[in-house]
C-alpha cells in the first residue's frame, strides 16, 4: 500500500482544488514561511479523523474553511482527501484504490467517506487500524511536536508504543469485549431478578390453584342439581301458563261481549234523547211565534189611539181658521179709500215739476253758447303762446351747438399739432433701430459660427480622449500578460540558478570540494567540474550528456599532482571520492575510420566536436567524446553499431546510449539532473527574459505615453468646452438683444401707421364743422325777430279771453239757482208715489193670505177622513191575530204531552247502562289479575332460561342432558343453598391459577 | 448466558496475554531499536526504554533514559531542544522499523538539528524510501536534496496557497 495522492479543496490558504501527487521515496514540500506548507500536514491529520481543532491550529471546526481574502469570497466548505493504493490489500478492504474523504462545512456538520461513499469516523479509524496511520499513531508528526513523542508523560508514550507494536486492534477488540461483557452481565442480573420473584409467586398460586380445584367440583355438583331444579321449575310453570293462558282468553272474552251491549245501549241512549232536543225546540220556536202575535195586536191598538187623537187636534184647527176668515173683508175696503186720497196729492206735485223743468231748459241753452266763445278763444291764446317757445328753445339750441362746435374746434387743433409732434418722433425711432437690428444681425452671425467651430473641437478632442485611452488599456493587457509571462520566467531561472549555484545536481563529495575551494579552505588548482567548461549547442545537449555521464562531475586538473593533492584533502576532511582529469595525462583520441563512420546513414558528428571548450581542455575532451559518434536515432545508430562491431561509444539526439560491446542504455531523461541542460536552459531563460523586460519596458512607455496623451485630451476638451460654453452664452445674449430690438422697431411702425391715419381723420372733421358753424349763425339771426311778432299776438288774444269769461260766471249763477228748484218738486212727486204703491202691496197679501187658510182647512178634512179608514183597517187586522194566538196555544199543548213520553223511555235505558258499566269494571278487574299472573309465570321462565344460560352457557334442550333425579323441589333448593354458601366460603377464586401454577412449576423445574 | 460471559472474559484473557506477549516482544525489539539508532544519530552514547512497572507491562508507564556521548545517564527532560528532537527522530525510526507504516508525514521535524545531522536524516528517510513513503515539509537543504520529489507552496495571491511542482529525481550518487 502507498499514498497516490492528496487531494484538497478550500481547506485553510488552499482555496483552489489542489492535487499533490505522491510518488515512491521522498516527497518535499518547501516554500517560505507562512506560505501554507503545514497546512497540507494538517490535512492529512485532519482526514484521517482528527478531532481537536486546537491540533489543526483553529479556534473551531469550521476554521479550516477557507475564510476568503480581500479578493476572494470565504467558500461554503473544505474537503480533503487521501487517495491509496490497495493492490496490495495491505488495508482490510477489497478495492484496489482507496479514496477516503472528509468534508465539512460551515454549519458545521462533518461528513465521512470511504470511496466517496458515506460512513462513520468510526469506520475510518477501524480501517487504518494497526496500519501505524490513523490519527493516534505516530505517521504524522506536525509542527513542532516532534519533540512531544519523547517529552509527554509515561502514560501517553505508551500509545504509539503500542501502535507501532500492532497491539492496538486487539486493545480496541479487548474494549469491544468489555463492553459486551458489561452487557452480558447486566443480561444476567435481570434473569436472577426474575427467577426470585418466580420463587415468591409459587406458594401463593399452588393454595389458589387448589381452591379453584375445589371451586370448580362444587360448580359441576351444582351445576347437576341447579339445572334439573331450573328444569323441573320450567316444566311446572310452564303447565301453570298453560291454564291461566285459557283462564285469560275467557275473562276477555266475556269482557268484549259486556262492551259490546253496553255500545248498543249507549247508541239507543243517545237517539232518544236527541228526539226529546228536537221536540224541545220545536216547542220553543212555537213559543216565540205566539208572543210575537200578542205584541202585534197590542201595537194595533195603540196605534188606534194615536189616530183618534190626530183627528180631534185636526177638528181644532179647522174651527179656529174660520174664525180668522171672518175678519179680513173690513180691512181691504180702509185701504182702498187710502189708495185714492194719495193720487190726487201726487197729481198736483206733479204739474209744478213740470213747469219749472221748461224754464231750466232755456237757461241752460244760454249758458252753453257762452262757454263754447270762452273754449274758443282760449285755444287760440294757446296756439299764440306755443308759437313762442319753439321759437326760443329753436334759437336756444342753435346756440349751444355753435358754442360746442366751438369747442371741438379748439380741441381737434391741439391734438393735430401734437400728433404731428408724434409723427416726427415715431420716423425717428424707426430709422434708429432698422440700422441697429442691421448691426445686431451680423454679430448674432458671427457668434454662431464661433459657437459651431468650438463644438466642432470639444467633439475632436473627446474623441481623441477616448481612443488614448481605449488604447491604453489594451496594451495595458498586453502588459499584465507579459509581466506574468516575465515573472514565471523569472521564478523558473531563479530556481535554476539556485539550483546551479548550490551545485545541485552534483555529487555531495563534488561540492564539498568545490565548496572547500571557493571558502579558501582548500588550496590546491584544479579548473573545475567538467560540465561547466564546456559549452554545447541546445541540440547536441542530450546526447553529449548521456555520452559524459557521470563524467560530467569530474573535476578538471592541470596535472596528476593536483589531483593527488585533492584526494588527499578529501581523505584528510572524510569528504568521499571524487574522479579527477588530469590535462597532462588526457590526449585525444579519434576514431580511425571517422570518414568512414559519418558517411554513414543518419550519423551526425563525433561528439567532441560539438562541444565548446577552452582550447587547453580540449584535449580532455578529445580523450573523453574523440571515439564517441552521435546519430540521429536508434535504428540508424544500431545499423552503425552493428556495421563497426560495437567498437565505439555510439550516442543518439534522443539521448540513448550504445556502449561498445554492445549494452545499450536509454529510457526518458531527468531534466533535472541534466546539468548541461539547465546551463542551457537558464540562458535561454535569461535571453527570453530580457526579450520580455524589453518588451513590457518599451509597452511601459507606449502606455505612458497614451495615458499622457489622454490627459491631453481631456483638458483640451475641458479647456474647449469652458470656451464653448462661454460662446454660448455670447451667442444667446446677442440673439436675445437682437430680437428685442426688432420688436421694439414692428412697434415703432405701427404707432407710426396710427399716427397718420388719425391725422388725416382729423382734416375731414375739421372742414365738417366750419359749414356746421355757418348753418347754425343764420338761423340764430333770424330766431329773434320772429319771438318778437309771436309776443305782441299773444297779449290780444289774452284780453279777449279774460272778458268773455266774465259774462259766462254770471250765467251761470242763475242756472243753479233754477235747477235746485227742481230737485225739491221732483222729492215731493216720488213720496207721494211710494205711500200708493204701498197701500196696494198690503191689499193683495191679505188676499193671498185668505187662499192659503181656504187651503189648509181642506186638507184637514181630507186628513181626518183617510185617519177613519185607518181605524177600520187596524181592527181588521186585530181579529186575525187574536185567531193565531188561540191556534198556536193549541199546538203547543199537543207537544207537551208528546215528550213527557220519552222522557220515561230516556230514564229506563239510562239506568240499563249504569248497570252495565259496572260489570265491565268487575271484568276488566279480573282480566289484569290474570295478565299480571300470566307475566309472572312467563317471567320465572324466562328467569329460569337465564339462570341456566348466564350459570351455565345452557339452552332448555341441551340441558336436558344433565337432567337428573332430584326428588323433591324444596329439598333441591336447600341443597342449591348449601352448595352456594361453599363456594362463597372459599372466597376468591382465580381459576387462571392453576395454569399459572402449573407454567411457574414447570420454570423452575427448568 | 453465563456461558457467554464467561467465554467473553476468556476471550478478554486471551487478547490480554497476546497483547502482553506481543507487547513485550516488541517493546525488547523497539529498545534495540532505538538504542541502535540513537547512537548512530548521536555519533556515540547510549539510549534504552524502560516499562516502569515490568510486571504489568499492559499498563506500566514507559519511560526514556539518555546518555548522550561524553554525558551521564539522565532523563529525557534534562536534554537540550536539539537533542530532545534528535531523541524523538531516533524513537520514531525505531519504531518505524518494528512496524513500517506506509507513509508518514514530518513536518519540519528536523528544524532543530544541526547541519551535519539533518544529512544524517536525510540518509535515513531516504534509505527507508522503498518501505515507507515520507511527505517531508522542510526548509532545510539536506533533506530537499534527499527528496525525489519536490513541491513548492508559494502565496502569489495574498492568503491563498498554490502549488508549484519542481520534480528533482535523485540518483544515487557515484563515488
Amino acid at each position: 500500500m502507498y499514498l497516490k495522492r492528496i487531494e484538497l479543496q478550500g481547506f485553510k490558504s488552499f482555496a483552489d482544488k489542489t492535487v499533490i501527487e505522491v510518488h515512491q521515496g521522498v516527497t518535499a514540500i518547501v516554500g517560505p514561511n507562512g506560505s501554507g506548507k503545514s497546512n497540507i500536514s494538517d490535512a492529512v491529520r485532519w482526514v484521517m479523523g482528527e478531532q481537536s481543532a486546537k491540533t489543526l491550529r483553529g479556534g473551531k471546526m469550521e476554521d479550516v474553511i477557507f475564510a476568503g481574502t480581500q479578493k476572494r469570497k470565504p467558500l461554503g466548505y473544505a474537503e480533503v482527501s487521501l487517495v491509496l493504493d490497495n493492490s496490495t490489500h495491505f488495508l482490510p478492504c477489497d478495492y484496489e484504490e482507496v479514496e477516503i474523504t472528509r468534508r465539512v462545512f460551515r454549519s458545521g456538520e462533518s461528513e465521512y467517506m470511504i470511496n466517496r461513499t458515506a460512513c462513520r469516523l468510526k469506520d475510518i479509524n477501524e480501517l487504518l487500524m494497526d496500519t501505524g496511520l490513523g490519527r493516534d499513531g505516530y505517521s504524522i508528526v506536525g509542527q513542532g511536536k516532534i519533540a512531544e513523542i519523547v517529552s509527554s508523560k509515561g502514560e501517553d508514550r505508551r500509545q504509539i508504543f503500542e501502535e507501532a507494536a500492532g497491539i492496538s486492534k486487539y486493545r480496541y477488540r479487548k474494549n469491544e469485549a468489555e463492553r459486551k461483557l458489561n452487557h452480558t452481565e447486566d443480561n444476567l442480573v435481570r434473569v436472577r431478578d426474575i427467577l426470585g420473584e418466580l420463587t415468591e409467586r409459587v406458594e401463593p398460586l399452588k393454595k389458589q390453584s387448589e381452591k379453584a380445584i375445589k371451586y370448580l367440583d362444587l360448580r359441576e355438583e351444582l351445576k347437576g342439581i341447579e339445572v334439573s331444579a331450573l328444569l323441573e321449575i320450567t316444566d311446572l310453570k310452564r303447565v301453570e301458563s298453560e291454564k291461566t293462558t285459557k283462564l285469560y282468553e275467557d275473562a276477555v272474552r266475556e269482557f268484549e261481549e259486556a262492551k259490546e251491549k253496553l255500545d248498543l245501549s249507549n247508541e239507543k241512549s243517545d237517539k232518544l234523547y236527541s228526539t226529546l232536543r228536537e221536540t224541545d225546540s220545536e216547542i220553543e220556536g212555537m213559543r216565540e211565534n205566539l208572543a210575537k202575535l200578542e205584541a202585534d195586536a197590542a201595537q194595533i191598538e195603540n196605534e188606534k189611539a194615536i189616530i183618534k187623537n190626530n183627528i180631534e187636534n185636526h177638528k181644532v184647527n179647522i174651527v179656529r181658521i174660520e174664525t180668522e176668515l171672518s175678519g179680513w173683508s173690513k180691512r181691504e175696503e180702509d185701504i182702498k179709500s187710502q189708495i185714492s186720497q194719495l193720487e190726487q196729492q201726487k197729481n198736483a206735485e206733479n204739474e209744478k215739476f213740470l213747469k219749472l223743468a221748461d224754464e231750466l231748459e232755456i237757461l241752460e241753452d244760454e249758458d252753453r253758447v257762452i262757454g263754447e266763445e270762452v273754449s274758443r278763444r282760449v285755444k287760440a291764446l294757446d296756439s299764440a303762446r306755443e308759437e313762442v317757445l319753439s321759437l326760443r328753445s329753436k334759437k336756444s339750441e342753435a346756440q349751444s351747438r355753435l358754442d360746442s362746435i366751438d369747442l371741438i374746434t379748439q380741441n381737434i387743433e391741439t391734438r393735430r399739432f401734437s400728433i404731428e409732434v408724434d409723427i416726427a418722433a415715431a420716423s425717428d425711432d424707426i430709422n434708429r433701430l432698422t440700422s441697429k437690428c442691421a448691426e445686431l444681425k451680423e454679430k448674432e452671425q458671427k457668434a454662431q459660427e464661433e459657437f459651431d467651430k468650438l463644438s466642432d473641437e470639444v467633439f475632436d478632442a473627446n474623441k481623441n480622449y477616448h481612443d488614448f485611452n481605449r488604447r491604453s488599456g489594451e496594451l495595458k493587457t498586453r502588459y499584465n500578460e507579459l509581466s506574468t509571462k516575465l515573472g514565471e520566467k523569472q521564478g523558473r531561472r531563479k530556481m535554476l540558478e539556485e539550483m546551479e549555484r548550490g551545485l545541485e545536481g552534483y555529487a555531495r563529495s563534488v561540492r564539498d570540494l568545490l565548496k572547500a575551494k571557493e571558502d579558501g579552505k582548500y588550496h590546491g588548482s584544479f579548473l573545475g567540474v567538467l560540465s561547466k567548461l564546456i559549452n554545447v549547442e541546445k541540440k547536441y545537449t542530450t546526447a553529449v550528456e548521456t555520452a559524459l555521464g557521470n563524467t560530467m562531475q569530474n573535476i578538471v586538473v592541470q596535472s596528476e599532482s593536483d589531483a593527488k593533492e585533492a584526494i588527499e584533502f578529501l581523505k584528510k576532511n572524510h569528504m568521499g571520492r571524487v574522479t579527477f582529469l588530469p590535462i597532462s595525462s588526457q590526449e585525444e583520441r579519434r576514431l580511425d575510420n571517422e570518414e568512414r563512420v559519418m558517411q554513414n546513414d543518419g550519423a551526425v558528428a563525433i561528439a567532441c566536436d560539438v562541444v565548446e571548450c577552452d582550447s587547453s581542455i580540449r584535449a580532455v575532451i578529445g580523450a573523453l567524446l574523440g571515439r564517441t559518434v552521435i546519430m540521429e536515432d536508434m535504428d540508424s545508430a544500431v545499423k552503425l553499431a552493428k556495421a563497426t562491431h560495437y567498437k565505439f561509444k555510439i550516442v543518439t539526439l534522443a539521448g540513448e546510449l550504445l556502449q561498445p560491446g554492445g549494452s545499450i542504455t536509454g529510457g526518458s531523461v531527468n531534466k533535472a539532473q541534466a546539468l548541461l541542460g539547465r546551463k542551457d536552459e537558464i540562458e535561454l531563460l535569461n535571453k527570453e527574459c530580457d526579450k520580455l523586460a524589453d518588451e513590457t519596458e518599451k509597452l511601459e512607455d507606449e502606455i505612458d505615453e497614451c495615458m499622457d496623451n489622454a490627459e491631453k485630451s481631456r483638458k483640451k476638451e475641458s479647456m474647449l468646452r469652458e470656451k464653448l460654453s462661454e460662446s454660448e452664452n455670447k451667442l444667446m445674449k446677442v440673439k436675445a438683444e437682437s430680437d428685442m430690438k426688432k420688436s421694439l422697431l414692428e412697434m415703432a411702425h405701427e404707432r407710426f401707421e396710427k399716427l397718420n391715419n388719425e391725422k388725416t381723420q382729423i382734416s375731414t372733421q375739421q372742414t365738417d364743422t366750419a359749414s356746421t358753424k355757418t348753418k347754425l349763425r343764420e338761423i340764430l339771426d333770424g330766431s329773434d325777430e320772429l319771438i318778437e311778432k309771436a309776443e305782441a299776438i299773444v297779449k290780444v288774444k289774452q284780453d279777449a279771453v279774460r272778458e268773455e269769461t266774465l259774462k259766462r260766471e254770471a250765467h251761470s249763477g242763475k242756472v243753479i239757482d233754477k235747477k235746485m228748484e227742481i230737485n225739491s218738486a221732483q222729492k215731493d212727486v216720488e213720496i207721494a208715489q211710494s205711500r200708493i204703491e204701498d197701500a196696494k202691496r198690503s191689499i193683495i197679501n191679505s188676499q193671498s193670505d185668505y187662499k192659503a187658510k181656504l187651503d189648509e182647512k181642506a186638507h184637514q178634512q181630507n186628513m181626518i177622513s183617510s185617519f177613519e179608514k185607518q181605524i177600520e183597517e187596524n181592527e181588521m187586522r186585530k181579529k186575525q191575530c187574536d185567531i193565531a194566538i188561540e191556534s198556536k196555544k193549541e199546538e203547543i199543548k199537543a207537544h207537551l204531552s208528546g215528550r213527557s213520553g220519552n222522557d220515561s223511555e230516556l230514564e229506563k235505558l239510562r239506568e240499563e247502562i249504569k248497570q252495565l258499566n259496572e260489570r265491565i269494571l268487575a271484568l276488566q278487574g279480573e282480566v289484569v289479575r290474570i295478565e299480571t299472573k300470566k307475566n309472572k309465570i312467563e317471567e320465572d321462565l324466562e328467569n329460569a332460561a337465564n339462570r341456566l344460560w348466564d350459570n351455565y352457557e345452557l339452552t332448555y334442550n341441551s340441558a336436558l342432558e344433565f337432567k337428573k333425579d332430584i326428588g323433591s323441589l324444596s329439598e333441591a333448593q336447600k341443597i342449591i343453598s348449601q352448595l352456594k354458601n361453599s363456594i362463597r366460603a372459599l372466597g376468591n377464586i382465580n381459576v387462571d391459577a392453576i395454569e399459572e401454577y402449573k407454567e411457574v412449576k414447570a420454570d423452575m423445574n427448568f | 448466558m453465563e456461558k457467554a460471559k464467561a467465554d467473553l472474559e476468556k476471550l478478554i484473557g486471551e487478547m490480554m496475554s497476546v497483547m502482553r506477549e506481543q507487547f513485550a516482544k516488541k517493546f525488547q525489539i523497539i529498545n534495540e531499536l532505538f538504542g541502535k539508532s540513537f547512537v548512530e544519530l548521536f555519533g556515540g552514547g547510549k539510549a534504552e526504554v524502560k516499562l516502569l512497572d515490568p510486571l504489568d507491562t499492559l499498563e506500566s508507564p514507559i519511560e526514556i533514559e539518555v546518555q548522550p556521548p561524553g554525558k551521564k545517564l539522565q532523563s529525557i527532560t534534562l536534554l537540550s531542544g536539539g537533542e530532545h528532537a534528535l531523541t524523538a527522530i531516533a524513537l520514531l525510526f525505531a519504531l518505524l522499523q518494528v512496524s513500517p507504516a506506509p507513509f508518514l508525514v514530518l513536518d519540519e521535524i528536523e528544524a532543530a538539528l544541526d547541519d551535519e545531522n539533518v544529512y544524517r536524516f536525510a540518509d535515513y528517510i531516504r534509505n527507508r524510501g522503498d518501505n515507507t513513503q515520507f511527505v517531508v515539509i522542510t526548509h532545510r537543504r539536506g533533506t530537499m536534496e534527499a527528496a525525489d520529489i519536490l513541491y513548492g507552496v508559494t502565496m502569489q495571491e495574498r492568503g491563498v496557497s498554490s502549488l508549484l511542482s519542481m520534480k528533482l529525481e535523485d540518483v544515487a550518487i557515484e563515488e
